[in-house]
């Protein structure tokens, strides 16, 4: 079967079996692998954080509740201070890659800048 | 008259009104529907990013987090620190590619990634859910402090907060609601900022007012007056500062990491805004730009349950404060702390900041619903073409019906808690739209009846484990079920796609239109 053209419609279109669904471009596939691998690469340091804090609380409460400096734990600054920085660090970062990687694509492929295609998309 | 209108807490909360009306007013001009549900998709980063922190950061993030805290301790904390994950995961793989798409509403993205009807009709179904029990209890949280502080009965302070919003959101559509939102934002965090600046000055430094509080051991002075039985009130600090208060063992930890964080990506109005940005460049950096101001909010947030534990343990405050620490539940921690570290201006402020708070949320939530109903469902299924004036009116209608049902809504849930009816949102969301979205912005193969598979099996899992999970054993009745009933929504849409196998022949179109390259340009 042919390949459609995405329509925003609630119309019924025509279905196709996954297995005989073409490739996604070339282009395409590289935009969406690469935009992916950044954000699950973020992901996954993001998430060894957060999930240490409570492997820490549960499995080791003695590291987690130690007073470091006055009154303030391991765990009281991860949670309270250290996660919330993390939050933006991360979109902040993720951000700025994501700037990069635009910057490279543009280089790579001159349609980019193309103003009929923007356009389409605004 | 005089008097009672130079009290702080009127003459801060008319300012707020009055700022309110003026700025509904000014953007009272909605000629179509872009206009009306998407504000003509002009608002750029700062507008947008604080909008959206002001949309997330509602009444019971504003009094109950601190609340929270100063209740019971580490695990308030850690409450607080599983909310702020949602909206950095929002803007990894989210943000950008729904912008990209261009629609008005979340059923929209339902709707046209699997050309259903059927799907947009079960979504907006799921949207009423979420923002029902997201819009009751912030109807509660303000007839409560309309109660406390003015007076008022709890009927009249759903009433007036259902006609203000009926106003706000009918008259101003989106374009109002969005600089209404933005302008609340700042009222709010601008408190938290003065009620800091407060408790540094003076002298409630971090470290040394925890570890004063862990060291406490006994009964609390000046406590026994506001108790039931006239005695002091006995408390011990070691158990407040380690965790266990309200999560019991490890799982519950982490199921309250992933309800909440996942919850987020699943909330209708926080997705909706980002339809309203120009391009997904901006959409990104508004997503940016809520996440700063939603960490700094949770970090003070922490910060002042633990400053209004010190005052407590204390004594010393006036009776008024060491009354409503006693007394008035978690949800008068924050007045309590800035009466006693402001007086009455501070606390006029904070007053403001809360209808600031539950103005903001409950906009973005009527704004999201009407979508739903006069969009998704009234010009989507109407049989005749409306035009751009007739879809507004519509939306309009819509308003004033859902003020009805939330105001219902309101009065049902008087005696229920707020922090349980957010969760329960959160946890719609979580099980329901976000594998909707994440899957169907990533992966080509999900199908439209993986789709409502994954969006009825995660809202009726989402219902079960809230209302009837006393049935299962107890190793399963999770406070915050996320740990259940998210997989239960993955795995239905991901299980059903693979059986079915039938995708859209548009989707690799799809997938080039939500992943295009346009900010490159």
């Amino acid at each position: 079967m042919k390949e459609q053209e995405f329509v925003m419609t609630d119309e019924p279109c025509e279905t196709i079996d996954i297995k005989k669904l073409q490739k996604l471009d070339r282009e395409t596939r590289y935009i969406v692998s690469s935009e992916f691998r950044t954000g699950l690469s973020l992901t996954i340091i993001y998430f060894i954080f957060i999930i240490s804090v409570p492997v820490m609380n549960w499995y080791k409460p003695d590291w987690a509740f130690t007073k470091l400096f006055g009154g303030m734990s391991a765990s009281w600054f991860l949670t309270s201070i250290v996660a919330m920085v993390m939050a933006f660090v991360i979109a902040y970062v993720h951000t700025r890659l994501y700037e990069r990687w635009e910057k490279k694509v543009k280089a790579l492929t001159p349609s980019a800048g193309n103003e009929e295609e923007k356009e389409t998309i605004v | 008259m005089m008097e009672i209108l130079l009290d702080p807490k009127y003459l801060f909360t008319i300012i707020l009104l009055g700022t309110i009306v003026y700025i509904t007013y000014l953007s009272k001009r909605n000629d179509n529907s872009s206009d009306f549900f998407v504000g003509g998709r002009v608002f750029g980063w700062f507008t947008n990013g604080s909008a959206i922190a002001g949309d997330y950061l509602s009444a019971a993030t504003f009094l109950g987090l601190a609340g929270l805290t100063f209740s019971i301790g580490y695990d308030g904390a850690f409450y607080t620190f599983s909310f702020s994950i949602g909206l950095t995961l929002l803007a990894l793989f989210v943000a950008g590619p729904l912008r990209r798409l261009g629609a008005y509403t979340v059923a929209d993205f339902v709707a046209y990634r699997f050309h259903s009807k059927r799907a947009r009709i079960i979504a907006v179904v799921v949207v009423l859910a979420i923002s029902g029990f997201y819009a009751a209890p912030q109807l509660l949280g303000a007839a409560s402090i309309l109660s406390m502080f003015f007076g008022t009965s709890y009927e009249f302070g759903i009433i007036f907060t259902t006609v203000v919003m009926i106003f706000y959101v009918g008259v101003g559509g989106m374009k109002g609601t969005t600089l209404n939102q933005a302008l609340e934002l700042w009222i709010r965090l601008g408190a938290f900022i003065v009620m800091v600046a407060a408790a540094i000055y003076g002298g409630f430094h971090y470290q040394q007012i925890l570890a004063t509080i862990s060291e406490f051991s006994g009964t609390i002075i000046n406590t026994g007056a506001f108790t039931e039985d006239g005695k002091d009130i006995v408390f011990n600090g070691a158990t407040w500062y380690q965790t266990g208060a309200f999560n019991p063992n490890f799982w519950h930890s982490l199921s309250m990491v992933i309800g909440l964080a996942l919850g987020v990506i699943g909330l209708p109005h926080i997705l909706l805004r980002f339809y309203t940005n120009p391009n997904a460049k901006a959409a990104r950096k508004s997503a940016v730009m809520s996440i700063g101001i939603a960490s700094l909010f949770f970090g003070l947030a922490v910060y002042l349950g633990v400053v209004g534990r010190a005052i407590f343990l204390e004594g010393n405050a006036s009776s008024e404060v060491m009354n409503n620490l006693v007394t008035g539940g978690d949800n008068m921690v924050i007045p309590s702390i800035a009466t006693a570290l402001g007086g009455q201006w501070l606390l006029g402020f904070v007053i403001a900041g809360a209808f600031a708070a539950i103005f903001s949320n409950l906009s973005g939530l009527f704004i999201a619903s009407s979508g739903a109903i006069a969009h998704d469902i009234y010009a989507k299924f109407s049989k005749k073409e409306l035009t751009e004036k007739q879809r507004v009116r519509a939306a309009k209608w819509a308003i004033v019906f859902l003020g009805v049902l939330y105001g219902i809504l309101g009065i049902l849930v008087k005696e229920a808690s707020i922090g349980h009816l957010v969760a329960l949102a959160f946890t719609v969301g979580a099980s329901t739209f976000a594998p909707i979205f994440i899957l169907g912005i990533w992966w080509r193969g999900i199908t439209e009846k993986g789709a409502i598979a994954g969006l009825v099996m995660g809202l009726l899992a989402s219902m079960f484990m809230i209302f009837f999970s006393s049935v299962l054993p107890e190793a399963l009745q999770f406070r915050v079920p996320g740990i259940i009933t998210v997989p239960i929504g993955f795995l239905s849409v991901i299980i059903v796609s693979k059986l079915d196998g039938k995708v859209p022949a548009d989707v690799n179109s799809f997938m080039r239109k939500v992943h295009s390259k346009e900010d490159a340009a």
